[in-house]
């Protein structure tokens, strides 16, 4: 019997529609609603849960009450018991938070939350690593990596998930644009942390394969090959995210998931360090540059990195730069083609082309970066 | 849609347990007379003390009927070419295998023969192998040909070797580490290379179904060792811009090694030689008619140019212009890929079968092949709700196969490949493949409807595939909860992680059951 967690955040998206680039906080939300905008979320939601209608005798669905959940359930029929109650009918990042709490202390199997990266933000603030997370997608910002690619591909993953089948996963990266800096036509992405997503949403498939190597092993080789191709005296500067840190676990060093870190001989330098800093060393000729994709959107840089700003890298080039990917992570990319956004159009066009992505022990793929 | 021919099918279910388990102490399927008394001494006594075992061999004890009912009933709860449509298995060129040509090599001039027997009591075995590479020869337009590989992925793996000892033996073998693939060729276009010690790197298709040429440059260089390349890459997408891509890595100094293992709809029609190969390899029981799996075994046809000859693996067979014999000198040579000259087996019914057919009946093959396979095609994207064909709007032809994707159908019903996959036994079809790793196209079926294959055939195959994808739209729980037709439904989906849960033999599987 799976016990699969559902929060609706049920405001999410009403600002895309409207050209309000997000829905963080009332005020937008009023803006929105002023605008025209309608809920979305619950259609996104309904659309992932249909997709477990012929499994509903071997589910239930652990949810909040009204709009977060429970209207939704009933709607269709799903089994369901609530395990939060909103004090009101206007829900907030807080009744996310809340809900999120109360489904990792059941625990739910997996817990499906209908939003963008904001809510994104809130669950991952609330359950963090203790149970497996999927996004449906539904909100204006989808850029963490921690959503399926459509509403249908989660409730998918459920329903394999319903039918017995035990799924791994990854650590994946949830990233938030700072809305209002956004709507001032400023990009100013932040990665906020990680979270347990299943393995593939989108490409189920390849979990049924089997004898292929899990995402850690893959990461364990690619570590393997950097440690053995790592130049003496050459800083390594390490970027944000799970993958990219691959590196560092080989080393057995220290380092900061969420910010970039300095090697040099093996060792750590520096921890977390700022773009002043990396400028510095930059000046050196002697920095280069480790770092992954988001997954699901392939930005290298420009997104939840800034301290890779475009005098850093317009001073490491892009001959200095490795990229790495477990291949799961680039299948989830959109036409397998990786994206950089770093403030400034010469910079940009200067790390365009092909990259020779590390995906394995001496294994790599040409990709495109545009 | 014609009218359906849905077969009142069941899979056998004999509930058979394994042999080990119906081990009866003491039955024994021959009793062998004492030859210890004519002997004078006991036989075991003249075995030399290091070759004695300790203990008896864990062999289960069964009578000659027991053991041959088993097997009858094994052989009964499986699928194979021989009676069902095998359409579904694609890139594996699922053709009927003559069976006359089984004549030939259970022949006891054949099946008798030993290895080590001396090159003038073997004449006429080695005429074929030394007239098969003829053949072969032919066929590629390259200048040598091997037959020791035992299989496809060792055919690839013995040009992999041969490339290395090319550029051992130019002195480059420590600047030329790296080797360009495709990945939508083969797997073990990538994994051979890597078994040898090269870096892998592979390029992604773009909107039209194969790289660019943009892509290729962008990684070739001073350290290209060579490039490994299927064409019709795994999907039927033909790559036009072939030559281009062997000349930039000519250019380069690379080596170009061509996967010809899918060859099936380029019979007469495309040489490795003229697409400016180096080397190519052709999987004899595939292409060439000779069995798969149970009544295989495996042969790689491994064609290399004249300058490459000297590295082939030992022995060869040549002709003196009077009498056949097996050259063991090659000191250049890669030494032994696999015991012998390899599966003479699949070497004999292959060139029965090219034999049989000729030149112009081998171009009969292909051409039939690439018709059948888009006759399909009409007809499943047609017809077949749900389905569609990956860069079928920038490359809308296909030769012999091609790569369905039921990505729309899953996102409208709930109904995955793998969903389709278990009802189609239900009509009496093996499990379809779906696609080699990785899966870029999402929801895969990959479908190789060869010219062994009837219209009606092909007609019955495909009224199936409509009729699962309607009832996936209108009764979805139909298709989830198939097969019906079998003795069990579904198996719990696991896989192995971990090499230590992996259970291949008896011993292992008692080990890890507590059982020893």
């Amino acid at each position: 019997m799976l016990k699969l967690g559902l929060i609706v955040n049920p405001i999410a998206g009403m600002g895309g529609r409207v050209a309000l680039k997000g829905t963080d906080g009332r005020e937008v939300l009023a803006k929105a609603r002023q605008r025209g905008a309608v809920p979305e979320a619950g259609v996104k939601a309904e659309k992932a849960l249909r997709m477990l209608l012929p499994h509903r005798d071997s589910l239930c669905v652990y949810t909040a009450s009204g709009a977060m959940g429970q209207d939704l359930c009933e709607k269709l029929g799903l089994p369901c018991r609530m395990v939060y109650e909103a004090p009101g009918p206007e829900t907030s990042a807080a009744d996310t938070a809340a809900a999120a709490r109360a489904l990792a202390e059941i625990p739910a199997d997996l817990l499906l939350f209908a939003g963008g990266d904001g809510t994104a933000r809130d669950v991952c603030g609330a359950v963090g690593e203790a149970v497996p997370v999927l996004g449906i997608p539904a909100g204006v910002k989808i850029q963490s990596a921690v959503f399926a690619f459509t509403p249908e591909d989660a409730g998918a993953v459920a329903a394999v998930m319903a039918s017995g089948t035990p799924m791994t996963d990854s650590l994946r990266e949830v990233v938030d644009l700072d809305e209002d800096e956004y709507r001032q036509g400023r990009v100013g992405a932040r990665l906020y942390g990680v979270m347990r997503i299943p393995d593939c949403p989108d490409r189920l498939q390849s979990m049924k394969q089997s004898g292929f190597a899990t995402e850690a092993g893959q990461l364990e080789a690619i570590a393997a090959f950097l440690d053995e191709h790592l130049e003496p005296g050459l800083i390594y500067a390490v970027g944000s995210g799970s993958s990219a840190k691959c590196i560092s676990r080989r080393l057995g060093l220290p380092y900061e998931l969420l910010g970039v870190d300095l090697i040099r001989d093996r060792q750590l330098i520096a921890r977390d360090v700022t773009e002043e800093q990396l400028w510095t060393y930059a000046g050196t000729g002697k920095l280069r540059i480790i770092v992954s994709p988001i997954g699901g959107q392939g930005f290298l840089f420009g997104r939840g990195n800034h301290q890779f700003s475009p005098r850093v890298l317009k001073a490491v080039g892009k001959d200095g730069i490795t990229v790495l990917s477990p291949e799961s992570k680039l299948l989830s990319i959109p036409d397998h083609t990786l994206r950089v956004d770093c403030g400034e159009e010469e910079v940009n066009r200067l790390l365009r082309g092909y990259y020779m992505v590390l995906c394995g022990y001496g294994y790599h793929a040409a990709i495109a970066c545009k | 849609m014609s009218e359906l021919k849905k077969r009142n099918f069941h899979e056998a279910q004999w509930d058979e347990s394994i042999i080990f388990e119906q081990s009866v102490p003491g039955s024994r399927s021959i009793l062998f007379p004492d030859a210890s008394e004519e002997a004078g001494v006991c036989p075991g006594e003249l075995i030399p003390a290091g070759l004695k075992r300790k203990s008896k061999p864990e062999l289960p004890e069964l009578a000659q009927p027991q053991v041959l009912r088993h097997y009858l009933r094994l052989s009964q709860e499986t699928i194979g070419q021989d009676f069902d449509i095998d359409i579904g298995l694609g890139t594996c060129t699922m053709k009927y295998s003559p069976k006359i040509n089984e004549q030939f090599v259970r022949n006891p001039k054949f099946a008798e023969l030993h290895p080590y027997q001396p090159d003038e009591t073997a004449q006429g075995i080695l005429k074929v192998i030394y007239d098969f590479e003829q053949i072969m020869k032919e066929i590629s337009g390259l200048d040598a040909v091997s037959f020791q590989a035992g299989g496809g992925g060792q055919g690839i793996y013995a040009n992999a070797a041969v490339l290395k000892q090319y550029w051992r033996d130019k002195g480059e073998a420590d600047q030329r580490t790296q080797i360009i693939t495709t990945i939508l060729s083969h797997p073990i276009d990538s994994a051979a290379p890597a078994t040898k010690g090269f870096e892998v790197i592979s390029l992604y298709p773009e909107a039209n179904g194969y790289p660019s040429i943009e892509a290729l440059k962008a990684v070739v260089g001073p350290k290209t060792a060579g490039i490994f390349i299927t064409n019709p890459e795994d999907t039927g997408v033909f790559n036009p811009i072939i030559r281009e891509f062997v000349e930039v890595v000519h250019e380069a100094g690379g080596l170009c090694v061509c996967d010809m293992a899918d060859y099936n709809g380029l019979f007469g029609i495309v040489r490795a030689k003229e697409l400016g190969a180096d080397m190519c390899h052709f999987n004899l029981h595939k292409a060439f008619a000779s069995p798969h799996g149970c009544m295989g075994p495996g042969c790689a046809a491994q064609c290399v140019s004249a300058e490459l000859e000297k590295y082939l693996p030992r022995p060869r067979v040549r002709f003196d212009g009077e009498k056949y014999y097996t050259d063991y000198d090659g000191p250049a040579s890669v030494g032994k890929i696999r015991q012998f000259h390899g599966s003479l087996a699949a070497v004999i019914r292959a060139y029965a079968w090219v034999m049989s057919l000729g030149r112009e009946g081998l171009k009969t093959v292909a051409e039939t092949a690439i018709l059948n396979n888009n006759y399909m095609m009409k007809r499943v994207l047609n017809e077949v709700r749900g389905i569609s064909m990956s860069w079928a709007e920038e490359a809308p032809n296909r030769l012999e196969q091609v790569r369905y994707s039921f990505e729309k159908l899953y996102k409208d019903t709930g109904v995955s490949a793998e969903d389709v996959n278990h009802h189609l036994l239900d009509f009496g079809f093996q499990r379809f493949f779906a696609s080699h790793h990785p899966l870029i196209v999402p929801e895969p079926f990959t479908p190789e409807p060869t010219e062994s294959y009837s219209k009606d055939d092909i007609d019955e195959y495909v009224d199936a595939l409509i009729q699962i994808c309607e009832e996936a739209y209108t009764e979805p729980e139909k298709v989830l909860n198939a097969p019906y037709a079998g003795p069990i439904s579904r198996l719990e989906e696991d896989h192995i992680h971990d090499w230590s849960e992996l259970c291949v033999t008896w011993r292992v599987w008692k080990r890890n059951h507590g059982l020893a």
